[in-house]
Formats: structure tokens, sequence, C-alpha cells
């Protein structure tokens, strides 16, 4: 079984991956968004993980909960362009069954986040033996 | 002096045979465009394309669009033009979408029909767009553009002297914020193509009253001096505009002159099925379009043969 620490570690690097990728996507078009937003959280992660442990551990868990919370406005556009609430023919076409899964994905991988998070956290098992 | 009488009177019947002679051929020109047009609309807007048989025949969705595209590119091909697809990828209309969304993505259908020249370097570009709204067939918002710039390349391609080079294009995405002709335009200049205009046709074929008037946004005296020529010759009255909305606008961001052709939006004269399912070939005027059509198409090859345009 994979060791909590570890798992906090394998969420985190994929998740800015996929971030690291949209950013420099768009950049190759000419938009900035995507790449700044990658770079800020980078930054902040950065400066926390500087700072100390406290401050590092309250930026992974804003981390998870970010990520929910983009699965979860994924979702709600998936629910809105399916409804025809949005008229626009690129919104309905962009969210596919893989927006779906990756909407998601998104949303589990911050609820695994946060769940190791916590786990990390708790106090190790005194050895019977001992 | 009787002599000179019978001369003049010679003089007048050769001046009024000559004018009748290029009526008959822009009559004979104005019947076979509008064959070629009515037949091009119908099969573009319905009743002869089908993804599923029974539904309304949009160009919205991605398939929907491709499907389009390919049936465009064909009709091209069969009538001579070597058709090609601009396959692009486009960032979304507002940034803050392009952290949600993936980039917008489409094709656009080109035809390059050079110079006859060899020093011949800047570019006319003439488009239209392709796509439709969700749900509508499209048959004048933009069948009718559609089959004009066809038209209107078929005939550029058949001229002998050509001083400048042509660039037809039937933009993808122009109802999802003109992604299309955004990427054609930047790809255009950024490939460091010098281009002297942009010809744009969008929704020619209602006109409810049949007075064959147009609304034109035309943004220098060169161009507008070569389509009121045009105009005066065919009859055709233009109620000057301007359009902010449709292709040109991408390649007037960029600075290029731009011209857009539609019906009479100005004096209120334009089609009640905007945007609706019954924006079907049933609505379209088709002298019209073929009248619009060859207006472009006159003063193009005014330009394309003026000496002072280059």
């Amino acid at each position: 079984m994979i060791a909590a620490k570890q798992q906090v570690w394998g969420l985190l690097l994929l998740t800015l991956g996929a971030f690291a990728w949209r950013g420099f996507i768009y950049l190759a078009l000419g938009s900035t968004v995507p790449a700044w937003f990658f770079v800020g959280v980078l930054c902040c992660l950065l400066i926390a993980w500087l700072v100390g442990q406290r401050l590092w551990r309250f930026m992974l868990y804003v981390w998870a909960f970010f990520l929910m919370l983009y699965g979860l406005l994924r979702g709600a556009i998936v629910v809105l362009a399916q409804a025809g609430t949005i008229g626009s023919a690129h919104v309905v076409d962009a969210t596919s069954i893989w927006f779906v899964v990756t909407s998601l994905a998104y949303f589990g991988a911050g609820i695994a986040l946060r769940s190791s998070l916590r786990r990390s956290l708790l106090p190790k098992k005194q050895s019977s033996i001992s | 002096m009787s002599c000179l009488k019978i001369c003049g009177a010679l003089l007048l019947v050769l001046a009024l045979s000559t004018a009748l002679e290029a009526q008959v051929a822009d009559q004979d020109l104005l019947v076979q465009l509008q064959a070629e047009q009515t037949a091009f609309i119908t099969m573009f807007s319905g009743a002869d394309r089908s993804l599923d048989a029974g539904t309304v025949h949009a160009r919205s969705t991605e398939a929907e669009r491709r499907h389009s595209a390919e049936v465009l590119l064909q009709a091209l091909v069969a009538r001579g033009l070597d058709a090609a697809y601009h396959r692009y990828q486009y960032k979304n209309t507002n940034p803050a979408i392009d952290f949600l969304l993936r980039p917008m993505r489409g094709r656009n259908v080109v035809v390059n029909v050079p110079a006859t020249t060899v020093d011949a370097k800047r570019y006319i570009v003439v488009g239209a767009h392709y796509d439709s709204v969700a749900e509508s067939p499209g048959a004048d918002d933009n069948a009718s553009g559609v089959a004009a710039v066809m038209s209107i390349a078929a005939a550029i391609n058949a001229l002998e002297k050509r001083r400048f080079h042509f660039v037809f294009v039937w933009f993808d995405q122009e109802e999802d914020g003109g992604s299309g002709s955004k990427a054609f335009a930047e790809m255009m200049v950024a490939d460091g193509r010098q281009i002297h205009s942009m010809h744009n046709i969008d929704m020619i074929g209602w006109d409810s009253d049949n007075d064959g008037a147009v609304d034109m946004e035309i943004p220098t005296e060169e161009l507008l001096g070569h389509y009121e020529a045009a105009a005066e010759d065919l009859g055709i009255a233009i109620s000057p505009t301007r359009f902010n909305s449709s292709d040109h606008l991408s390649f007037r961001d960029l600075g290029i002159d731009s011209v857009c052709l539609s019906e009479q939006f100005s004096a209120g004269d334009w089609t009640p099925h905007y945007h609706q399912s019954t924006d079907t070939v049933e609505s379209v005027n088709f002298e019209y379009v073929a009248k619009s059509t060859l207006l472009m198409m006159r003063a193009l090859t005014a330009l394309s043969s003026d000496q002072k345009a280059l």
C-alpha cells in the first residue's frame, strides 16, 4: 500500500501537471491566463514549502479544495450545456464524455488529496511487541 | 450634312446595340448564376444532404461542420477549383473560459487563385462563413454567402489577367465568436502576406420589397469607386453602413481594409427567420443572391485589373 505522504506528492504532481499542460497549450495559442494561473499556484506552493510545515499543509488543503470546486464547476457547465442554457456549439461539443470523466477525475483527486493529507497527520500505531 | 446625320444615327444604333448586348449577357449570366446557386443552396441547407434523415440540417456541431466542409470542398473541386482545408485551434472568446474548456477547433475551406502577373505581391481575401447556429439550416445565414463566394471564385479563376493573388475562404465558427476567420487572418499576417483588402458576404438571401438594394461596409474611396461603378451598371442601390459583427471584423481588427456585403439590415429589410429553424431554402430570394454576387464579382474583376490599386 502506498504511504499517505507519497500519495500526497503523487496527486499534487499529477494535478499540477494537468494545469501545466493546459497553460502550455493555451500559451501556444496566445492566451496567457491558464499559464499565469499555473505559475501563481506554483509560486504559492513553493513559498509555503519554504516557510514551514503548517503553511505547506494549509496550502495543500487549499489546493485539494480548489480541485473539488474545479471539478464541480466543470460539472455545472456540462449540466448547463446539455440543458441548452448555453447557446455556444463549442461549449456543447467541448463538454463531451471525456470532459465529464476528467471533471470527475479532478473532483476525485481533490477528495483523495484531502484524505491523504488527513491520513498523513494521524499518529503512527504503536507496535504491540514493544 | 445628311451624310453626317446618317453616320450619327449609325453610331447611336451601334452604341444602343452594344448596351443591349451587354444587358443580354448580364441577363444570361444572372440566369446561369441563379440556377447554380439555387441548386447549391438547396443542397447545402438541407434537402439533399443528410447527417440523419428527417432532422434539421444545421451546420453547428463539430460533426455537422466537418461534414459540411467536406461537402463544400467536393463542390469546389467539382467546379475545377483547387480547394484545401485550413485546420486551426483558437483560444476561447473569453480568457476565463480557457481555464475550463479546450480550445476552439475547426476547419476553413480555402481556394488560392494566384495572380497572373509575376511581380504581384498583394492578396485579396474573399470570404463567407459556412457554419450555422444549432437547429437552423441557415439557408440565408449563410448558405447564400457560401454560394456567392463559390461563384465569384469560379469567375475570378477564369480571368485571363489578375494583378492580385486571390484567396477565397469559407470560414468555420463565425457563429461562435468568429474564431475561424480570426485564426485565418492572424495566420496570413504572421506569414507576412500583404493583404490589399478583405471582402466578406454574410446573408444576401432576403429581399422582401424586391428593390435589390444591399447594405455594404466599404472602408476606402478606392473600393467605394469600384463597388459604386458595378452597382450603377447593375442598377443596385448600395446603403453604406458599418457592421460590427461577421468575419470581416477579424481582418478589420488587424488593420486590413474590409468590405462586408449583406441584405438591407439598415432599412429593416432582413430575414425574420434569422437563427431560426425556418431559415430554409423557401425563404431565399435567389434572384437577389445572384445579383448581389454579380455586384461583388464585377467590383473585384475591376479591382483585379486596376493598375492604380497595386
